[in-house]
């Protein structure tokens, strides 16, 4: 496992930011590349990624097969309102007469979409910002970090409240921008952080001596090999987004005409649905959003136990066992 | 000292960008936020025509250009001018002053007590690795943090207040009871607090129970652990006085970020509980476009946060030598 032992997932805030991480060349041990593969492999073989990847697996494909699990469409109220949950009505029915299995189903692709957007746009500006300030350093490396360190202290719940208020009306789109451009900050100070240990390794300076432009050097030396980290970035983003988006149409700032898991809770509380003990409208909602964050957490879980095997919960001696088996049985990887 | 001083003037200048984006935000967005505020609340603006150069300062006119608002919307700000709530008709000042104090009341019992429960189950988790603590609590709080402050308050409710019966469900305090310092009030405000920073508590300990596991692991396998033990130290000794103490600083760093996230978390709560702090005030002046209002509690909260940071950044020098003299 000796690949992981610069992916530190676990960081220290440490308060006297900027600290020269010990870049010591030769000390550290070969570095290998690793392609994403073998650190999905990895992933894979930790019960508690594996939990979570398949978890989350499953979320997604119920979603995209959401018209082949249900037949009813989740803006068309069709059903008795406030039905309990039964046969027919899995969910039960809101008390608008939707039947809130089908809403939960459908809400699932917008949830997962704008979440998945916005974690795209927020990563491509925490890589970039991240690995450019870590490689150029000087004033560059000051002017990122001082407006991550800003962007980390302002609080970014309030901050889209406002934004929304400002904005004449925010739908799907604008909402994963507005949580994209606005939840970079951390994975830009974690990934600065890693590449700066990488900066002054041999295969940076032989690009940088051969000449290599800076975009090359960031995107194509440097990121390849943090492959495994960014992956991990992804998974950490986008449970912010999931939570954020919902959040945020939870307290009546989307677009409450469009059908998503934070919608549907909207809903659940502005009719009251509370007092009336109708539970089923917001708790299958509720459940699908906390159970694809639990998905993810499971996911980030298994990737800091890789990168820091002193975490697992296996007592020592058992893991120690289990590795002297894995030897005999398979010889190659547990040399690894 | 420099330490500090260093950390002082990120603040300040921290401060600055907050206040530059609350000045740039209505007038990066399309259309009039001025205009759309003067249609909507035209009552209020007749009846206090003095409002109106402070607002032109604060959402962007086309009689006052940009160099000129600026100075003028931050000399506002420090004299305490953050302009007149449109859609209470009273001064901003006056909001803030009557919701604040329910929000930090609420965000300070829910931090002490997640702390406190938090690191001691860390604590126990990386003593007996494997055993139960580490086992059970540990995923049981790693799940509950997984679930939003909204659901989960919404989940607490409905199961804990309105079918039980055991807390209540609304409010700060009930609508008979009279405000003032009675024990009366004070025993009703503690009431409806419970049900509130039990969720903070659920949501955030399950943090600093991560944090302090995962640095202590790393403690307790120092060599001055070892000469403890074999000294014949008790083992609760050796546990509490010199493996958490070594390990409960880089948790601590963590407030910071604890703190960002509770303002979110709070936000959250507070409107499910209809519990009238600075986080139901924000939801509501966003939603009735009272845009003083939420210019003013976004600026409020930033400075908040800023002042966690500052006080934690305090608390580490003095705890942590290392930092006092790098």
């Amino acid at each position: 496992m000796t690949e992981f032992a610069h992916t530190d997932v676990a960081v220290v805030d440490d308060p006297s930011a900027g600290v020269e991480p010990v870049a010591g060349a030769g000390s550290a041990g070969p570095q290998r590349r690793m392609p994403l593969p073998d650190f999905a492999r990895l992933l894979l073989r930790n019960p508690k990624s594996a939990f979570g990847i398949a978890v989350f697996a499953g979320i997604v494909l119920v979603s995209i097969a959401a018209p082949l699990l249900t037949h009813g469409d989740p803006t068309v109220p069709n059903d008795l309102p406030g039905q309990a949950p039964s046969r027919e009505l899995p969910f039960g029915s809101t008390d608008q007469g939707y039947n809130v299995y089908t809403q939960v189903l459908y809400g699932g692709r917008l949830s997962l979409l704008v979440a998945g957007s916005a974690t795209l746009i927020s990563m491509a500006i925490a890589i970039t910002l991240g690995l450019v300030a870590a490689y150029s350093g000087g004033w560059i490396d000051d002017c990122i970090n001082l407006l991550t360190n800003i962007f980390l202290v302002i609080p970014g719940l309030p901050l889209l409240i406002v934004i929304s208020a400002f904005l004449t009306s925010t739908g799907p789109a604008t909402m994963a921008v507005i949580i994209g451009l606005t939840s970079w900050a951390i994975e830009t100070r974690i990934l600065r952080g890693q590449a700066m240990s990488l900066r002054n390794r041999d295969f940076v300076l032989a690009a940088k001596v051969a000449g290599e432009s800076t975009p090359r050097i960031v995107f194509g030396e440097l990121m390849p090999n943090m492959l495994s980290r960014i992956a991990a970035g992804f998974a950490f983003v986008f449970v912010q987004a999931i939570f954020l988006e919902a959040a945020l149409e939870f307290l009546g700032f989307g677009d409450a005409n469009k059908v998503s898991w934070g919608t549907i809770l909207f809903w659940a509380t502005n009719n009251s649905t509370l007092l009336q003990g109708e539970w089923w409208h917001f708790v299958f909602p509720g459940a699908a959003i906390s159970l694809t964050i639990l998905a993810i957490v499971f996911v980030n879980y298994g990737i800091d136990e890789l990168s820091n095997p002193r975490l697992s919960s296996k007592s020592p001696r058992k893991r120690r066992r289990r590795r002297m088996l894995a030897g005999i049985l398979w010889p190659r990887s547990a040399a690894a | 000292m420099r330490f500090i001083l260093r950390r002082l003037t990120f603040y300040g200048i921290a401060f600055w960008a907050a206040l530059t984006i609350n000045f740039a935000l209505p007038r990066l967005m399309p259309g009039s936020p001025l205009d759309g505020l003067l249609l909507r609340y035209q009552d209020v603006i007749r009846a206090n025509p003095s409002i109106l150069p402070t607002l032109k300062a604060q959402l962007g006119s086309k009689d006052e250009p940009v160099w000129q608002a600026y100075p003028h919307y931050i000399g506002n700000v420090f004299t305490g001018d953050f302009g007149f709530s449109t859609a209470k008709g009273v001064p901003v000042s006056d909001v803030i002053a009557q919701t604040l104090p329910w929000s930090i009341f609420l965000v300070g019992v829910g931090f002490l007590l997640s702390f406190a429960l938090g690191t001691t189950l860390g604590m126990f988790a990386a003593w007996r690795r494997g055993g139960f603590t580490d086992n059970v609590l540990t995923p049981l709080m790693m799940a509950l943090q997984s679930f939003p402050a909204f659901f989960l308050s919404l989940l607490a409710v409905y199961f804990l207040g309105l079918r039980l019966g055991w807390f209540p469900i609304q409010h700060a305090y009930s609508n008979e009871t009279n405000v003032g310092l009675t024990w009366h009030f004070l025993g009703d405000a503690f009431r409806h607090a419970q049900l509130p920073i039990l969720i903070i508590v659920a949501i955030s300990a399950g943090g600093w129970l991560l944090g302090m596991r995962n640095v202590m692991i790393n403690t307790v396998a120092e060599d001055y652990i070892s000469l403890a033990q074999a000294k014949g130290l008790r083992d609760r000794r050796v546990m509490t006085r010199y493996a958490a103490r070594n390990a409960i600083l880089p948790p601590l760093t963590g407030f910071a970020s604890f703190f960002a996230s509770a303002v979110g978390g709070l936000i959250l709560i507070e409107v499910v509980f209809s519990y009238p702090g600075v986080g139901l005030t924000i939801q509501q002046a966003a939603l009735g476009h009272d845009y003083p209002l939420v210019q003013a509690l976004l600026l409020l909260l930033s400075l908040c946060v800023l002042l966690a940071n500052l006080i934690m950044d305090c608390v580490y020098a003095v705890l942590d030598p290392r930092v006092r003299s790098g």
